[in-house]
Order: structure tokens, then sequence, then C-alpha cells
């Protein structure tokens, strides 16, 4: 079955771990938004320690994702001293190492929005790069939870057998569904 | 001195049939269990215990009550037959919206081990029947919040004091993800077990 297939039929609420080819990430993104926003008409919560925000909105428009239900929480743009441009649907950290940061923009995020709505954490992989495996565990284990408690969809992405064997187990084990694209 | 290997089996129904054979009231059964199926895996056996007339607290590190509380209704599991310890909602320091339910054990934000083993054990006459089980979701996500020696206190004592039990027949079913099965200390919990489950 394909990616679109795999998330049309998710009941609210549910967690989905989407592993995919490093080479294949952007599409893996693509096909979830393109479900959950376009399809299925939710409201997103990204959080992007990948790309900077000015780079997703270029792309995400070209692929035809409605970004005016999106919400970015940039964890990269600062910390590269990059231009943050402007916007009212982005909220700039200053590091992928903040995790406590991440975590109260996130809950914020989600008590503010009342439609229904999904979380993407945009990866896993990356947020690795930055942060120690325990704490990232805790990390995601905290999000979920509190994800779980709002009833708040949420799509994880990571790059398969890229990322930490520990880590990756904590968090597939506290999904409902791990998809491999 | 050599450790004995515990006994393995396929399935939890196998593992239930040699819990009531065998001549003691604690027995003790660690479930290593496919970590992308893990909730769904864990699922099944609760169903099974409710359906074979099993009461029993579950102890949850991973979801919060309400989701549990949601899941199991849909699968058609009996909440009536078990307490949850919300650990999950405790350890992120956050409230569930669902905290007052009678099926829910409400313990202290930033638990602690000794806590957790009260409640489990505060809970346990309020059980109805002669079989009850006591279940832990996963041994190795309250390492994510506790350092190990805790967690690994956490297990000895709740193994001892199953192992010491002289009320109902009490099953305690310990479920890690085959992924992590392989850390030194989940290996030193097996070999305090009865049996070992790979499902």
């Amino acid at each position: 079955m394909d990616i679109e297939g795999q998330l049309e039929n998710l009941s609210d609420g549910t967690i989905v771990l989407l592993e995919s080819q490093a080479e294949n990430s952007m599409n893996a993104s693509y096909a979830a938004l393109d479900s959950l926003i376009n399809k299925q008409g939710k409201i997103g919560i990204i959080i992007t320690a990948n790309r900077p925000y000015a780079n997703l909105m270029s792309v995400y428009q070209q692929k035809g994702i409605d970004v005016n239900k999106i919400l970015f929480i940039d964890c990269i743009s600062k910390s590269q001293g990059l231009e943050l441009g402007e916007g009212g649907n982005v909220l700039f950290l200053d590091s992928a190492e903040d995790l406590t940061k991440i975590a109260l923009s996130i809950d914020g995020s989600i008590s503010r929005i009342q439609a229904n709505k999904f979380v993407m954490v945009d990866s896993l992989t990356t947020l690795l790069i930055h942060n120690p495996p325990q704490m990232l565990a805790r990390f995601m284990h905290g999000v979920l939870t509190k994800m779980r408690m709002g009833n708040t969809s949420g799509v994880i992405l990571s790059i398969d057998k890229q990322t930490d064997n520990e880590v990756r187990a904590e968090v597939a084990q506290l999904c409902d569904r791990v998809v491999k694209l | 001195m050599e450790k004995k290997e515990s006994k393995k089996s396929q399935s939890i129904d196998e593992a239930l049939t040699n819990a009531k054979n065998a001549d003691k009231k604690g027995y003790i059964i660690m479930r290593e269990l496919p970590t992308d199926e893990y909730f769904e895996e864990t699922s099944n056996a609760i169903k099974k215990l409710t359906e074979q007339g099993y009461e029993g607290v579950y102890l949850s590190f991973q979801r919060p009550f309400s989701n549990i509380s949601d899941s199991f209704q849909n699968q058609g599991i009996d909440m009536d037959k078990m307490l949850v310890i919300d650990a999950a909602s405790a350890l992120c320091c956050a409230e569930d919206k669902k905290g007052s339910d009678p099926h829910c054990v409400p313990i202290e934000k930033k638990t602690n081990v000794d806590e957790l083993v009260k409640a489990i054990y505060s809970s346990l006459p309020k059980l109805h029947g002669k079989k009850h089980f006591v279940f832990i979701d996963s041994l190795t996500t309250i390492t994510l919040y506790k350092p190990l020696s805790e967690t690994i206190r956490f297990s000895d004592f709740l193994v001892k004091t199953v192992r010491r039990s002289d009320d109902a027949e009490v099953t305690l079913i310990f479920n890690v993800s085959k992924d992590l099965s392989q850390k030194d200390f989940i290996r030193d919990v097996a070999f305090k077990v009865d049996e070992v489950v790979e499902a």
C-alpha cells in the first residue's frame, strides 16, 4: 500500500513513525502533508530541524500543500544565522538543542489550535545530531504523552537505519503504527 | 555460580497455562515484543487476561490513562477488570483529563520507585476474583526518567514481593521491546523471571 493509503484511514489521535530512505524523505513528508492537510483538512504543527522555514514554505507551495494550514516551529534558521523571513505562521527557536523550548512551543501550539490537528517532527534523525540519545528519547516520550492527552495525531519522520537503534526502539514502541516508505 | 536460564515460550496463552500449572502463587513472566507492533501486542495480552477471568493492575509508563482507556475500550476490553496507574503523565509532569476516573490510580508528579510499588500494592486488594495480574507496560521507558539503579530496584522489589505473596494468585508481567531486550539490566531481570515469552 502507498503512503497515502496507509495514512488515509487512521483515526484521530493516531501517531505514526514514518521511516524512509534519505533520498525519499522529502517525498515522505509531502505525501503525509498532502494526506493530512489537503485531504483530511487537519491543521499541522511542523517542528523542523532539517530545513529552514523559508525553504519549506517555498517547496510545500510548489507541491500544492496548503501552507495556510501549517504552523512551523523552526529550530534551525536562527542557529544557522539565516535570514528569518516574515510570516504569521512561524515560531523561530534558538536551536534544535533546546528541547525544553521546543516542548513548550509544541504544548502552546497544541492548546492554541482548537481545530483537528497533527504534529509532524522533521526529523528524529536530525534531532539526534543535536541532542544526546537518552535526552531525545525522553523528550519524545514527553511530547507524545501530551499529544495523546489532547488526542492530537502525529507523524514522526525518521531516516531508515540512520537513527540510533535505542532511540528508534523507544520511539517506535510509543507509536501506534510504523510505516516504511 | 552459573545463572539458570528461565523457561521460554512463544505465546502469552502458553505462559498463562504454565502459570496455572505451577505450584506457586506468584508467577513472573517477561514478554519480548516486536517493537513495531508493541501496543497491539500489549492490548492483545490484556484482552486475553481479562477474558480468562483475571483482574489486574496496569502500570503505564508509555501512555496516559485517557489513551489507554479509550484504546482498550475500542478493543472490547472490560475496564472494570483493571486499575491503571498513570505513570506516563506523572513522569512528564502532565495532568490527564480523565485522571479522576475510578479506574485510574492517581500518583504524584515526578513520582519515584517507592511510590509506584506502593501504588501497585495498595491497588491489588481492591481487585475482585482470585486471579490477579500486575502488568508493567515497559521496563525500559522508566529508565528515561530514573537512574538505572532505581529501575533495577523497582523490578527486584516487585519480583520479591510477588514471590512472597500469600493472597490471591498474582501473575507479574514485564513487557520489553525485542530491540532493547539485550540490554544488561533486562538480561538480569530475564534470569529472575519464571518464563520469557518471545511474542
